[in-house]
């Protein structure tokens, strides 16, 4: 467990909005990931979740920072060596409807990344797109079909089966349930756990669904405006939370349980998340913080280490 | 056991029932052929209670509550049955009768409030509209009791907001408006097709919370159509669960989760991992998809996905049955025959 696949220093990612400001999307954050584990990452919409996940597959440039793949900074890999990387870093994402090309075949868009990769051809490629599918939980006459031909899982399996196709260790799922129906996401992490085993996969599994997180995830990450407030192995995240934010969000989660749902005791956060855009410095959570004082205003607190892997960013921690 | 086992259709007393939707039909016509999108549903709604209608994408839970509201387009739609509301057949109306109903005695607030909102009017005018459609308030008077009712679902600094167009407000502050304009003239019955589904959980902790103290000081009767059944859990009295078109299950809300009756509703329950449980072997789930609205099937409509399918399933529609008191599920199992020779089919034979 103790081998870094990826890993994030300081990781910035900033856009340029002309007129209207810096948007700090990620603002310095510093993430591993290990071998074989599923890291999740979660937090509301706007905290910047997605853009960490695409920075560190290389589909956005860090403003600052670096991202190592496998001990070397990725922004200085070059030929074979960042074709390596390229590779092993995919991604499956969110929306399956608008994540597959509508005039290709499926079996044209598993086989694009061995295209690209030049890892096969001809007969053997052929073979290769209908073990996928078959991977997948899909069948071989599904490979001439269109994706408007699919459902919402299925399109799904298909995106799976194309990030599977280039023989990836890291997988970034960014958000890859919550498009889909409760009786098919579990068909979809079921068969994302059952991957992971089989192939052996590393995960960053980015989700604002706090219960599918916990299922499937080995440690948590949660972030609130472009930084991580806590981080921990998700046992402890979710039994023994720290962070005010954390604190709220699991309890604003409702339960599906009657009894305890009706006496429980709710953090109820005033107002919005504040934008990213030039957000005023100190603790990110401030505005909304029940516990803040006044110097939480002042600066910004940075991770710390409570052992156990459990780490924190809330200056009375 | 034979009395238990006897088909039901929903009664209550016209006292205490304010909605009563009874063999509700709704066919679309296509191109593609006829979608039967909500086929034959009866229930009710009982003043004062907050009934909660749960289920997947395409069961028909919005188009049951469009269709209580005839906001349904017709055509290509098609209504039949009866919804008796305070004992009036809206399916009957006209149009201009049902626009004294719509946003009077009946408020609805929609799924997105992006979208549901004009952009290019202030949304204190947007509140006022509703009320000069329906009141005989002077200018002045809407306008404030426009202001009261924004302050009501806790727009901060409402006279500052008041003036301001949609794009000035977060996506929890424009739902707060949708609820606004809905609850502007204190409507009976209040419909609420997935009103958190768009928002954040901290956010949708704030409006639940809205709806829950909306509901202790007008005490309106609500109507909740979601897809999440913890926002159920929380908010609802009783529970339909629709499965393509139909309903397979209704029962008080804590029963439901109890014991659920209904193989579909239990799937449902136990494919969703809880942030309060730790991590169990594999999350059970529901193989296949639901079945296609064009040619519904003959028999049970979860018949090909249900681990627990008779042969009977597949031929013949079950009935509303018993179970226990107020919860009745639609499922074979619960038969008094069923229940003496249980005998599961061999898995894949007579499956479509």
């Amino acid at each position: 467990m103790n081998d870094i696949l990826l890993q994030a220093e300081c990781l910035k990612k900033h856009f340029l909005l002309p007129g209207l400001g810096t948007l700090k999307a990620v603002d310095g954050i510093d993430l591993a990931l290990y071998r074989g584990e599923t890291l999740g990452l979660v937090g509301e919409s706007g905290c910047g979740k997605s853009t960490v996940g695409r920075t560190l597959v290389g589909l956005y440039e860090p403003t600052e920072g670096t991202v190592r793949y496998r001990g070397r900074d990725t922004a200085t890999l070059t030929g074979s060596a960042r074709r390596d990387f390229v590779r092993s870093a995919q991604m499956i994402f969110q929306d399956p409807y608008a994540s597959l090309d509508p005039r290709m075949t499926v079996g044209d868009i598993v086989a694009e990344g061995i295209d690209i990769h030049r890892l096969c051809r001809g007969r053997e490629r052929t073979e290769r797109v209908l073990e996928l599918l078959a991977l997948v939980g899909l069948g071989r006459n599904h490979a001439d079909r269109y994706a408007h031909e699919f459902s919402g899982g299925q399109r799904q399996r298909v995106g799976i089966a194309r990030a599977l196709a280039v023989d990836p260790s890291i997988l970034v799922c960014d958000e890859p349930i919550s498009a889909l129906d409760v009786s098919i996401q579990a068909q979809v992490v079921n068969l994302l756990a059952s991957l992971q085993e089989r192939l052996d996969l590393t995960y960053l599994f980015i989700s604002h669904d706090l219960g599918m997180v916990r299922y499937i995830s080995n440690r948590v990450a949660v972030m609130y405006l472009g930084r991580i407030v806590e981080h921990a192995p998700t046992e402890t995240l979710y039994t023994e939370p720290l962070h005010p934010y954390t604190r709220a969000l699991l309890s604003a989660v409702p339960l599906p349980d009657p009894d305890r749902e009706r006496d429980r005791q709710r953090i109820l956060l005033a107002g919005d998340v504040p934008s990213p855009i030039d957000p005023p410095p100190g603790c990110a959570f401030f505005s909304r913080c029940p516990e803040a004082s006044a110097h939480c205003k002042e600066s910004s607190p940075s991770l710390k280490d409570l052992g156990g892997g459990h780490f924190v960013a809330c200056v009375s921690r | 056991m034979t009395a238990m086992n006897t088909p039901l259709t929903t009664t209550a007393s016209s006292e205490d029932c304010l909605l009563a939707v009874r063999n509700l039909r709704v066919d679309f016509t296509t191109y593609g052929g006829t979608v039967r999108a909500v086929r034959d549903i009866s229930f009710h709604l009982n003043r004062g209670e907050c009934m909660a209608i749960v289920g997947e994408s395409g069961c028909g839970k919005s188009v049951t509550a469009l269709s209580i509201l005839k906001l349904i387009p017709m055509p290509p739609g098609k209504m039949s049955g009866s919804i008796l509301f305070k004992g009036t057949d809206l399916v009957s109306l006209s149009e201009r009768e049902m626009n004294r109903i719509r946003g009077r005695e009946i408020g609805m607030v929609f799924q997105d409030p992006m979208t549901s909102l004009n952009p290019t009017m202030p949304i204190g005018q947007q509140v006022e509209e509703i009320l000069a459609q329906h009141t005989p308030l002077s200018g002045k008077e809407r306008r404030r009791q426009a202001l009261d009712i924004l302050r009501l679902v806790d727009i901060p600094e409402a006279e500052r907001r008041y003036g301001q167009y949609p794009h000035a407000f977060s996506g929890g502050m424009r739902q707060r408006v949708l609820i606004a304009m809905a609850i502007a003239c204190r409507p009976s019955l209040l419909i609420a097709d997935e009103p958190t589904t768009a928002l954040d959980v901290t956010i949708q902790a704030q409006i639940l919370e809205l709806v829950v103290s909306l509901r202790k000081s007008l005490g309106t009767t609500v109507l909740l159509i979601t897809h999440d059944l913890g926002v159920v859990a929380k908010m609802a009295d009783r529970i339909a669960v629709f499965y393509a078109g139909q309903i397979v299950e209704t029962g008080e809300c804590r029963d439901i989760f109890r014991n659920p009756a209904h193989p579909y509703t239990q799937a449902l329950l136990s494919s969703i991992p809880r942030i309060d449980a730790t991590r169990a072997t594999k999350l059970a789930s529901i193989a296949g998809t639901p079945p296609d609205l064009f040619s519904p099937p003959r028999g049970c409509a979860f018949f090909a996905r249900c681990t627990k399918a008779m042969r009977v399933c597949a031929t013949l529609p079950p009935p509303p049955l018993q179970r226990a008191k107020g919860q009745v599920a639609s499922c074979w199992l619960h038969h008094s025959l069923a229940e003496a020779r249980q005998k599961t089919v061999p898995e894949g034979a007579e499956r479509q």
